[in-house]
């Protein structure tokens, strides 16, 4: 116990020391893409489509394994991971939303297909790719100490562009989750809004599979909303209540990951697990307490 | 002379190879109230989907208040039925009236304007005092009142309601009704139901739809008609409705 908060101390000195980058610049990333995901994982848990941005997330891998086999295949260095994990993401949502709009009984035939066919390509990408052999766990399970200031920075533009784009749209995204054919009825273009959604939860799980891989990202988007769905009746406040949790959550894995040496997107999900199963306990306990 | 709100001139419509609609005529004038009745697959749905332009006809043509369905459908305030919305959804009844203006949203905000047609379209259907409350806490007899609120707040001029009071209890059903009385001063209306009493109180005709239309004045509905139309269904309704009137609850649907 000494010993870990010892550790504990270490973490919080290593944030504010201006020699060890690394832990900050993780911190940061995680405070930063935790209000994507507040706002994203609303929208994904009260639309009910965790399935979808799951499968989205599967297929970053086929995007990243791509870029890498053609940035070494042909030398293209502007080639990187993540313009091919944000083609990919944008794709498969593009992909899945229009399946979705035209033909709503094989939705969830495309969703299994491009989870397992970008996980495929991916790792075969990746395995013929020219050069020195790459992990694709890294990739899978991601690692937020490997934050750079570049990705600092892609994280807050991706970021951005996200609460931006849903500020500006807000009303016509609920609207579309809430009726589609009502949106299409009054003139608004419901299904351009259906697909803007997915895209932004396409560019959130791309922000997400660099902090806690791909595996692991749709358990950060899902569960924090899901935990302010609990507490709240207003999409705008489930966000704000996933957003702060999310915070807390990427905070208190790195704060318990760094002094005990495991590792911290696992460590997040845990958190965000636990917290979540509390708060059905909390609403079980509630529901017994009200009718008796 | 002006446009009737709908017509529908020598319509067809199939899904695959089987035929839905056959050869439909007829007309809806403005402000005037008509029920949509018949068997469950005769066309009734459909009817109401081709008029809102969510379905192309395979022949013949549809007019909205003279224009093509795809233009004439914002004049249209539809109300669908309650139960197929998740009930769980984080929303409360404001915000749902107020996707009645969607299309004049401006820079992600709703005006003023837009905010007070919501408050007066929710005080029109009684429902004033529930306009923070959410959408889940309603009885299914309120949320199929905001539902015709935000119908209402879109300006509509002709409403089309889809069962209003499939799974409703019956005294929700008779608040529901009143709202229905006050507003065919206001607007054309077009209502599928199966429910008799509903017919007798509000329609000036019955559309009788089961693959053809055909139009009967409410009072030339006779027990034989009925019998032929719904196939016994209006007894069930009317089985549950005589229970209930003596004491027998097994029957009703409460929400």
């Amino acid at each position: 116990m000494t010993e870990f908060l010892k550790g504990l101390g270490e973490f919080f000195d290593a944030v504010a020391s201006p020699t060890t980058a690394l832990v900050r610049y993780a911190l940061i990333a995680g405070l930063i893409a935790s209000v994507t995901f507040g706002i994203v994982g609303g929208f994904v848990v009260t639309r009910r489509i965790s399935y979808i941005a799951a499968a989205i997330s599967h297929s970053i891998l086929g995007g990243i394994g791509a870029s890498i086999f053609l940035s070494r295949s042909f030398q293209w260095e502007w080639c990187t991971p993540l313009l091919g994990s944000i083609v990919a993401a944008v794709a498969s949502a593009l992909v899945i939303g229009a399946v979705s709009l035209q033909a709503k009984e094989r939705e969830d035939t495309i969703i299994g297909a491009i989870w397992a066919t970008g996980m495929a390509a991916g790792v075969l990408f990746i395995y013929f790719a020219p050069g020195p052999a790459v992990n694709p766990e890294s990739f899978i399970f991601g690692n937020i100490l490997l934050t750079s200031k570049l990705d600092l920075t892609i994280t807050a533009v991706l970021g951005a562009i996200v609460v931006v784009v849903t500020a500006l749209n807000y009303h016509k995204l609920v609207a579309v989750c809430f009726d589609e054919e009502f949106v299409h009825l009054r003139g608004v273009a419901a299904s351009f809004y259906y697909l803007l959604l997915l895209c932004l939860i396409g560019l959130s799980v791309v922000l997400l599979v660099r902090l806690t891989g791909i595996i692991l990202a749709i358990a950060l988007i899902v569960l924090p909303a899901a935990t302010a769905a609990r507490f709240s009746r207003r999409l705008w406040m489930i966000m704000a209540i996933a957003a702060v949790l999310c915070m807390i959550f990427t905070t208190g894995g790195l704060a318990f990951s760094y002094p005990t040496q495991t590792p911290t997107g696992p460590v997040v999900v845990i958190f965000a697990a636990i917290v979540y199963g509390l708060a059905l306990l909390v609403k079980i306990g509630r529901r017994r307490g009200a009718k008796a | 002379m002006s446009a009737p709100a709908i017509k529908f001139d020598h319509v067809s419509f199939r899904y695959g190879a089987t035929s839905v609609l056959e050869d439909v005529s007829f007309s809806v004038e403005r402000g005037a109230s008509t029920c949509v009745i018949g068997p469950n697959g005769g066309g009734k749905t459909t009817l109401l989907r081709l008029a809102l332009g969510l379905l192309e006809p395979r022949k013949g043509k549809i007019e909205v208040f003279g224009e093509s369905p795809d233009d004439g459908s914002r004049l249209i305030g539809y109300v669908p039925q309650a139960m197929r919305y998740d009930p769980l959804f984080p929303v409360n009844a404001r915000d749902i009236v107020l996707m009645g203006r969607l299309d004049r949203v401006r820079f992600g905000f709703y005006s003023k304007e837009c905010k007070e047609a919501a408050r007066a379209a929710l005080a029109e259907v009684g429902l004033e005092r529930e306009e923070t409350t959410p959408f889940s806490n309603l009885s299914g007899g309120q949320r199929q009142r905001v539902l015709i609120a935000r119908a209402l707040a879109t300006g509509a001029d002709l409403l089309l309601l889809d069962e209003p009071t499939a799974n409703v209890d019956l005294t929700v059903e008779a608040q529901f009704l009143d709202s229905l009385d006050h507003l065919r001063e206001r607007a054309t209306i077009m209502l599928v139901t199966h429910d008799i009493d509903l017919i007798s109180r509000l329609g000036d005709s019955v559309l009788c739809v089961n693959h053809r239309v055909h139009r009967h004045a409410v009072g030339d509905l006779h027990g034989e008609l009925l019998r032929e139309i719904f196939s016994g269904e209006h007894r069930l309704e009317h089985d549950r409705k005589t229970r209930h009137q003596h004491g027998d609850h097994s029957a009703c649907k409460h929400d």
